[in-house]
């Protein structure tokens, strides 16, 4: 899988149990437990390979029914990217 | 807190500090009929009239000065806006504009170091324990206040803040009341001519309620808990300046986590929710 992602410069991020808020400007963007741990695979500063980021999310939730890990990667990076949470290269 | 009864050289007939929120704000009275002003706002402010002398602790940041202006003459007006001051002609329409110049004057004031909420706040007579009820603008927290404010002490109606600790600044304005439906001009009401109580002691945030009025609601209440991570999307859109604070969701849910969590809250009637405010609030200090 190609391409790379990282962090918006956010506000705060307030995680609570699997789900979490992300504060982005002002607006609050709620995330789902995937999402979550979507971003906490993302490193602080700089880069990370998507691939990476598939990885990981396949290590902790394994591949979704009638698709992969990949695939769901990259919607909900695109999601999150809409949000202004992060950013796609 | 009050000078001159006089008009001194400067134009200048009376000043006037109010305090909410902590702050201490000074307003300046100019204008030919600023006696009458004078009058009015000590009156209508009254609950937030800053006594003299040191000792005081409800103001601990000064915003800057705020004139106010009621002239006849069109040219003074004129100047006084150019000044940046609230002018008018008419006392109420005055009035009417005052009341978010101060809120304005009063957050900006605590931008950064205060969680501010839009909502009324009314503490238990007792304990002290507070209800932050959360609504938007124009959606019912005048009226919970003046229905609910008889029984539980009135910290305010507009903006409730809340500090570190958990304790509650109180910015006990005048109500903004529509006189008659379709009105322009909305009247400034003293609690205290509602006969509102005032809180006793110091008042610590007991309740955190997210409201939702609605003409076909339930007879008795809806309340539904809402996790804290939804509490937060919910509540930032009823905040004034998070973005200034320092970890401002940190800090939103540490106020979520005082008040126990968010409840949400469909309603029909303000005098339904009194129950509620009693079982939230009525125990413990």
């Amino acid at each position: 899988m190609s391409g790379r992602v990282r962090r918006t410069d956010w506000r705060d991020w307030y995680v609570d149990g699997g789900e979490s808020a992300v504060m982005v400007g002002s607006n609050v963007v709620v995330l789902s437990e995937l999402a979550s741990a979507l971003l906490e695979a993302v490193e602080e500063d700089g880069w990370t390979p998507v691939a990476t980021v598939a990885a990981a999310l396949r290590e902790e939730f394994g591949d979704p029914p009638g698709s992969t890990a990949a695939a769901a990667t990259g919607v909900a990076l695109a999601d999150l990217a809409a949000e202004g949470v992060v950013e796609l290269d | 807190m009050i000078l001159p009864s006089t008009t001194s050289p400067t134009g200048v007939f009376a000043e006037v500090t109010l305090g909410g929120l902590g702050v201490r704000l000074v307003l300046r009275l100019t204008g030919d009929r600023a006696p009458e002003l004078h009058e009015r706002v000590l009156r209508a402010w009254d609950r937030c009239l800053v006594p003299d002398g040191p000792g005081d602790a409800r103001g601990v940041v000064q915003a800057p000065v705020l004139e106010v202006c009621l002239a006849t003459d069109a040219a003074e007006l004129t100047a006084a806006r150019t000044r940046g001051a609230v002018a008018s002609d008419d006392v109420d329409d005055l009035l009417h504009h005052l009341s978010p110049a101060v809120t304005l004057r009063l957050i900006e004031a605590r931008a950064g170091s205060l969680m501010m909420l839009h909502a009324c706040a009314l503490a238990h007579p007792a304990t002290g324990r507070v209800t932050v009820l959360v609504a938007p603008s124009g959606t019912g927290k005048t009226t919970l206040s003046r229905t609910l404010g008889r029984d539980f002490g009135y910290l305010t109606d507009e903006t409730a803040g809340v500090d570190e600790q958990g304790r509650l600044l109180a910015y006990p304005k005048p109500l903004s009341v529509i006189p008659t439906p379709g009105a322009a001009v909305k009247q400034q009401v003293s609690p205290s001519e509602y006969g509102l109580r005032a809180p006793v002691g110091e008042t610590r945030i007991g309740a955190l309620v997210l409201l939702e009025r609605d003409p076909e609601g339930p007879d008795a209440p809806e309340v539904t808990p809402e996790a804290t991570v939804r509490a937060l999307a919910a509540l930032a859109t009823q905040t004034s300046y998070l973005d200034r604070i320092e970890r401002p969701l940190h800090r939103l849910a540490a106020v979520v986590e005082q008040a126990g969590g968010l409840r949400r809250v469909r309603y029909r009637e303000s005098a339904t929710l009194a129950p509620l405010l009693a079982e939230w609030t009525g125990s413990g200090a």
